[in-house]
């Protein structure tokens, strides 16, 4: 209902920290989407007689244990960090607002039983719930984004069932029903735009914690498998040479700290951005 | 109106309605008929039960309420004993329905035009292409200025009278055989409802829509309606032309419904009101459900009163029928 302010009226001061997280998520997407021109040397490539140098012109942060470039490594992690996130966010999206959704439309049982799942879902702490999924799924990147995403759908749908209720009340709901809507129809045309909002946002603080899901579970070596690049097995990695090279934890570290923050800003400006409420 | 059993050549022909939310009646053996081409009001205060008759029609009444008694035929179509699959094809195609609040009723999300153009898509397979040049065209025949401009726009960018046109302009897409409006003009500011009403009374002569309007403004029903249904508490207490129910009320409460509407005439003069209030729906209220508010209530009120044919069309239900006894 709100009149989206136009580019010409974006008050920079105002929506600075909504600003500042679309930088740093746009760094991060282009760090991952061109991770094979930005990096200067290969992630994989080992030579042993440059281990754990430190930062240098010809290394920029660095050497690890192998004498693989820390720069051109943490940059093609961004690239999982960002595919995990991306399908582990989209699976809980799509089937979190369709279980909402579904639950809050039908009510009754269908609602009962659909809540009692998702709060049984919620119950545990998300990373047991990772890595009890890892364990019997198996340990492998998709894997990881699958759990991830499960882990995600209680949120999603959550959220969904109480927007969805919200809209229900909304005379133009009933009024679809006047010119003969079947549920279907006004589920997905009705209903679905106007429980979006609320959503997308929760998926750029999802995907926030996505990328966090993913580094610890791959910092516990259920993830990203070696000598695949991930933030999380970098530090993990890192932890055992502290003393002699703090690059090797600091920078992947630094990376992972950049773009959750950049996220949680952009969650943020977004919902003041999308509520009419928070308009002066 | 006498009932006579069988076939009538009504659009609508509602008959002994009754209405129940659980264990207590709230529309009690409403009947009520809409002839081709004319205009009917029924007339209520709030609460009196015309909405909900309204949507026993179109089978959307309340989760808890039931229809316990009585028939709707739409040109013959039983309404109630209908599947709902059927009876949904229906809505928005032969059966329209105008809400009271256009703005709340239009979604805040989507194009006016896209609204408007949705009952062909749904009843006529149209393309969305198709559907929104024929919004334009409908959009053109509710008075709209710039008819093309205003499609693409949103609702929230129209003022409260457009987007009751746009509603009206949402009902009349498909010509349907019987509009139900319910106090459309009820939002709108009084020189706005003026032009929504010469826009449906247009529509009557243009289409030759029959049109069940549903009201608690007396004023509005004067100039523009054939026949009144007089509602409270749930059942209808007059009905006749609205010549005969304007000059020789019958009813005590029609009666004091028009002297409770201000006059252009005398506006010095005070204005009467119905000691009381409608009584709640779980109150049992013995004989004549006015009785406790009436002016003439007499003993005999305290069973339930007579139906009686006053003259041609006209009937009330009361004892002692104003200017007969």
């Amino acid at each position: 209902m709100s009149a989206f302010p136009t580019l010409s009226q974006w008050s920079w001061r105002r929506h600075g920290a909504f600003t500042g997280g679309i930088v740093l998520v746009g760094l991060m997407l282009a760090a991952a989407a061109l991770a094979n021109w930005l990096a200067p040397y290969s992630p994989y490539d080992l030579d042993v007689s440059k281990m754990l140098q430190p930062p240098s012109l010809a290394h920029w942060l660095g050497t690890d244990e192998v004498g693989r470039d820390v720069l051109s490594r943490t940059i093609h992690a961004a690239r999982i960090s960002v595919q995990v996130a991306l399908i582990a966010v989209t699976v809980g999206l799509v089937g979190g607002t369709l279980i909402g959704l579904i639950a809050a439309y039908f009510g009754g049982l269908i609602d009962l039983l659909l809540i009692r799942l998702m709060e049984l879902l919620f119950s545990f702490p998300a990373i047991l719930l990772a890595v009890v999924l890892m364990a019997s799924l198996g340990t492998s990147i998709l894997n990881a984004m699958i759990a991830i995403g499960i882990i995600f759908i209680p949120g999603f749908a959550r959220l969904a069932r109480a927007s969805t209720m919200d809209v229900l009340r909304q005379q133009y709901v009933e009024a679809a029903r006047t010119i003969g809507m079947s549920d279907m129809r006004i589920m997905f045309r009705e209903v679905l735009p106007n429980i979006l909002g609320p959503s997308l946002v929760e998926a750029a603080v999802a995907f926030a914690y996505a990328i966090l899901l993913e580094s610890a579970l791959s910092f516990l070596g259920l993830g990203a498998q070696p000598p695949e690049p991930s933030w999380g097995n970098m530090i993990n990695t890192g932890r055992g040479f502290m003393a002699q090279a703090p690059w090797l934890g600091i920078v992947p570290g630094l990376a992972l700290f950049i773009c959750v923050l950049g996220f949680n800003l952009l969650g943020d400006g977004m919902r003041d951005y999308l509520d009419p409420h928070m308009k002066e | 109106m006498v009932d006579s059993p069988g076939a009538t050549n009504a659009v609508l022909d509602i008959r002994n309605l009754t209405v129940t939310f659980p264990g207590r009646p709230v529309v009690l053996d409403v009947s009520i008929r809409v002839e081709p081409g004319e205009i009917v009001a029924v007339i209520g205060e709030s609460g009196s039960g015309k909405t909900l008759t309204a949507l026993s029609v179109l089978g959307l009444l309340p989760r808890q309420a039931r229809v316990t008694q009585g028939s709707i035929t739409l040109n013959g179509r039983p309404m109630l004993e209908m599947p709902a699959n059927r009876r949904r094809d229906l809505l928005g195609d032969r059966l329209a329905f105008i809400p009271q609040d256009a703005m709340r009723a239009l979604n805040p999300v989507l194009t006016v035009g896209d609204q408007v153009g949705e009952p062909s898509v749904l009843h006529r397979s149209s393309t969305w292409a198709a559907a929104r040049r024929t919004a334009v065209e409908l959009l053109r025949v509710v008075h709209l200025a710039e008819p093309e401009k205003r499609a693409a726009d949103y609702p929230h960018q129209f003022s409260g009278g457009m987007q009751q046109r746009a509603m009206i302009a949402m009902g009349l897409a498909l010509e349907p055989e019987l509009l139900i409006a319910d106090e459309p003009t009820t939002a709108l500011d009084v020189t706005v409802q003026a032009q929504v009403i010469s826009l449906l009374r247009d529509i009557r002569e243009g289409h030759g829509t029959s049109i069940l309007f549903i009201t608690h403004d007396l004023g509005l029903v004067a100039d523009f309606c054939d026949r009144v249904y007089v509602m409270y508490a749930g059942r209808i207490v007059e009905e006749g032309p609205v010549k005969d129910i304007f000059e020789n009320p019958r009813h005590p409460y029609t009666a004091a419904l028009l002297a409770a509407t201000p006059s252009m005439l005398d506006p010095a003069d005070r204005l009467d009101a119905i000691p009381g209030q409608i009584p709640a729906a779980d109150e049992v209220v013995a004989g004549c459900i006015f009785s406790p508010r009436c002016a003439h209530a007499r003993d005999a009120c305290n069973n339930a009163p007579p139906h009686l044919q006053v003259s041609r069309g006209h009937s009330v239900s009361c004892w002692f029928p104003r200017g007969l006894s």
